[in-house]
């Protein structure tokens, strides 16, 4: 008398776990899938910066070639000398330490 | 009951029939399922695998940038940035008159060779490499079909000309063809490196994981002892003083005097290293590859090594045989004839007789050793590529008139970076140091040697300063307010036909101050004309860049009266600083109005005021406005002695 809802009960509890395994499997399938496409979001936006990091980095890098051009020695001459300025002869120069 | 009643519902078998078929339609669609993932996963897996990853990825190829050449202050000499350049695919140009219009136009080229370029069967022909942004632009903006952009990596050197046959240059894919970007190309090159990318369907490349991408692919800087600011006094002075004397080329170095750091190395004529496709002559480093005879320069080491041998002392007199000396029937002359001279006259005068007798009384051997110790006939281990280890002869192939022209830099050849090594022994007291060019990376140490006593060292450097302050042959080297000691060089160069012609090279080599010298400075001017003596036509340049590196160090005196003072009553001297005093002796408007009133100013007004009137004051106490003034204001400006003493308060 005992023994048939045992089974039944069995069963039920085989299908429960079933059912629980499956939703896992989906659940870990679903999260496999969103993490990919994450993962290729991530991807298109590290490209992105990438680039920017590039397009800004050699920006920096025509920027001081710039610099340093304008800040030469033969330039600063020049417009020292369109200014009227003249080199500091001996007795000429005072260095200011305060 | 029940059986009864199934039996008496017919349509129960049908369905019992339709729900058997469609499971074994089911079976059937499961089996057809794992079956063809059975040969899509198992028996095809690694063919379609290796095809799919031939789709979604590709060999992406990177290289890092060049390092950068920066100078001892950091400034950058050389630097690479990317940069587009143009390409065409001729078959795909629609309208090709139309197409070369406006690319001429948006490069700034001949539209006909645009059109032979376009004109041109091939799948790819370069229309221009290496353009500015700006006509990349337009090139972008003209929305051609056909024509292409891309990037390349391009090298500047912002300074255009400065140090550019030391600098040398790099090819147009970025390898290293001269000067330190050779030698140290294997440093400054961005390293090589390839990665598999990501495609997706558009042909973007993506990476999904680092695949060691972190890995810094940059080359290495490369940091040089030159100060880009003393170059330039050094090429200024040199590019002047061979122009005035119409010379061939012509070479400067500065040196700093306690590291041996080669400060300014300077070639003349100028090379710009960005746009190298030029003479090759123009990128040649004459300081190095270039060995000529050293002249009278060689002397002071000739002197060093009598003295070290105690072949003489510093007053043993010669006889300089008023002017003319005839040895093995070959004549030998002085500039100016001498009777009797001590040694340290020998060299104030620089008397080749004279210089030629302690030679022999030295000895072809012994003279040769110290030679050869101090690096003469081998290079300066400096990684300059083609470095010229000049000549000098084994001793046994001297003859007497060898050794006498030796004793007085003749018959052997040498380059400066070769004579800057050995004159900076005596500076050094006689410890002989290895010269340096590159501070990073730091190379091996390389060991010292002492070849002088460091009382012979003093001594030829205070017969040196003799030269300059005394009534020597390189008074046109003097500062005021400072001594300085040098040499005068003038050689005469070999002819086609092995004799000694009419050309020559002038030559000083200075160090300032004299006494614990900090920089020592040489110029080489190759066929001055028509003066051709090193006094006259090296040692104002060694001054020029004397003063101006001392003025740029704040090593100059602030005293104008211990500068006038030192002033000799020269007229040669007169002439040579009238230049750099003009500021002084020009006519001040204020003069005829006496001292101005100076109280109440600021201490930068007071100054501009009295500047105008060629007086520097001396200030007393802080603060930024004059509250008293000497002498007072409206008294007449003396002839002489122009001092004005300001005294200041907080503003």
């Amino acid at each position: 008398m005992n023994k048939k809802p045992r089974a039944k009960s069995g069963r039920g509890i085989l299908w429960v776990v079933a059912l629980f395994m499956g939703l896992c499997t989906l659940g870990l399938a679903l999260s496999v899938v969103w993490i990919n496409i994450e993962r290729m979001d991530l991807a298109y936006e590290l490209k992105q910066l990438q680039t920017e990091l590039e397009r800004k980095t050699d920006l920096q890098a025509k920027l001081e070639v710039e610099r340093m051009n304008l800040l030469s020695s033969a330039r600063l001459r020049s417009l020292a000398e369109e200014a009227g300025l003249r080199q500091a002869g001996p007795g000429q120069i005072r260095s200011m330490s305060h | 009951m029940s059986r009864k009643y199934i039996k008496n519902t017919p349509g129960r078998d049908w369905v019992r029939l339709r729900m058997g078929l469609l499971w074994a339609l089911m079976v059937l669609l499961w089996l057809g399922l794992w079956g063809r993932a059975y040969q899509v996963q198992v028996l095809q897996g690694p063919e379609l695998t290796s095809m799919a990853l031939r789709q979604h990825r590709a060999a992406e190829f990177e290289r890092g940038a060049r390092g950068q050449i920066l100078d001892r202050q950091g400034r950058i000499l050389a630097k690479s940035t990317s940069i587009q350049s143009v390409y065409v695919r001729p078959l795909e140009i629609e309208n090709l008159d139309a197409a070369a219009t406006t690319l001429a136009a948006a490069l700034d080229l001949p539209a006909a060779r645009i059109r032979a370029d376009l004109g041109k069967t091939r799948n790819f022909v370069w229309l221009a490499r290496q353009i500015s942004d700006r006509n990349a632009r337009k090139v972008l903006d003209a929305g051609l079909r056909g024509v292409y952009l891309t990037e390349e990596s391009a090298r500047f050197y912002p300074h255009g000309h400065l140090a550019g046959q030391l600098l040398g240059f790099v090819g147009l894919d970025g390898d290293g063809l001269e000067g330190i970007e050779r030698s140290f190309d294997e440093v400054l090159a961005g390293k090589k490196a390839t990665f598999v990318a990501q495609r997706d369907a558009s042909g973007r490349r993506m990476y999904l994981d680092a695949q060691g991408r972190e890995e810094d692919l940059c080359g290495a800087n490369v940091t040089l002892t030159l100060d880009s600011q003393v170059q330039f006094f050094a090429e200024e002075a040199l590019a002047r003083t061979v122009a005035s004397f119409q010379g061939k080329s012509g070479q400067a170095l500065v040196v700093d005097v306690h590291s041996n750091d080669i400060l300014a190395l300077a070639n003349y004529p100028f090379f710009n290293p960005n746009m190298p496709r030029t003479d090759p002559e123009q990128w040649r480093n004459r300081v190095s590859m270039d060995a000529l005879e050293p002249g009278s320069t060689l002397k002071p080491l000739l002197m060093a090594a009598a003295l070290e041998e105690g072949v003489c002392t510093r007053d043993s007199q010669y006889f300089c045989e008023q002017g003319l000396w005839r040895i093995t029937g070959v004549s030998i002359k002085d500039t100016k004839p001498h009777g009797w001279l001590p040694v340290h006259k020998v060299l104030r005068y620089s008397s080749n007789i004279c210089s030629a007798k302690i030679g022999m009384d030295l000895g072809a051997s012994r003279y040769h050793a110290y030679l050869h110790k101090l690096g003469f006939g081998q290079r300066t281990g400096l990684n300059m590529p083609g470095e010229n280890p000049g000549l000098l002869r084994p001793p046994k192939s001297w003859h007497p008139v060898d050794l006498a022209a030796a004793s007085f830099g003749q018959g052997i050849s040498a380059n400066a970076l070769q004579m800057a090594r050995a004159y900076l022994t005596l500076a050094n007291n006689g410890v002989l140091k290895p010269l340096r060019i590159v501070r990073d990376p730091a190379g091996e140490e390389a060991p010292v040697t002492v070849l002088f006593r460091q009382e012979v060292a003093q001594a030829v450097m205070d017969m040196m300063r003799e030269v300059v302050e005394e009534d020597g042959t390189g008074t046109r080297a003097r500062i005021p307010g400072l001594s300085g000691a040098g040499k005068t060089g003038t050689a005469q160069k070999v002819t086609d036909a092995g004799t000694y012609g009419d050309r020559y090279v002038a030559s000083f080599a200075g160090f300032y101050p004299a006494t614990r010298p900090e920089y020592f400075i040489f110029v080489v001017v190759d066929e001055p004309h028509p003066q051709h003596y090193g006094g006259v036509v090296a040692a104002p340049a060694v001054r020029e860049i004397g003063l101006r590196t001392l003025a740029y160090a704040g090593k100059l005196s602030e005293d104008a009266e211990s500068v006038e003072t030192a002033v000799m009553p020269s007229s040669q001297w007169h002439s040579a600083t009238a230049a750099a005093n003009r500021v002084d002796q020009e006519p001040a408007g204020e003069d005829q109005e006496g001292i101005p009133s100076l109280i109440g100013l600021s201490l930068r007004r007071a100054v501009e005021r009295l500047r105008s009137a060629g007086v520097m004051p001396s200030v007393q106490g802080r603060g930024g406005v004059v509250s008293r003034q000497e002498p007072e204001a409206g008294v007449p400006w003396p002839d002489q002695d122009r001092n004005v003493t300001l005294w200041l308060e907080p503003t």
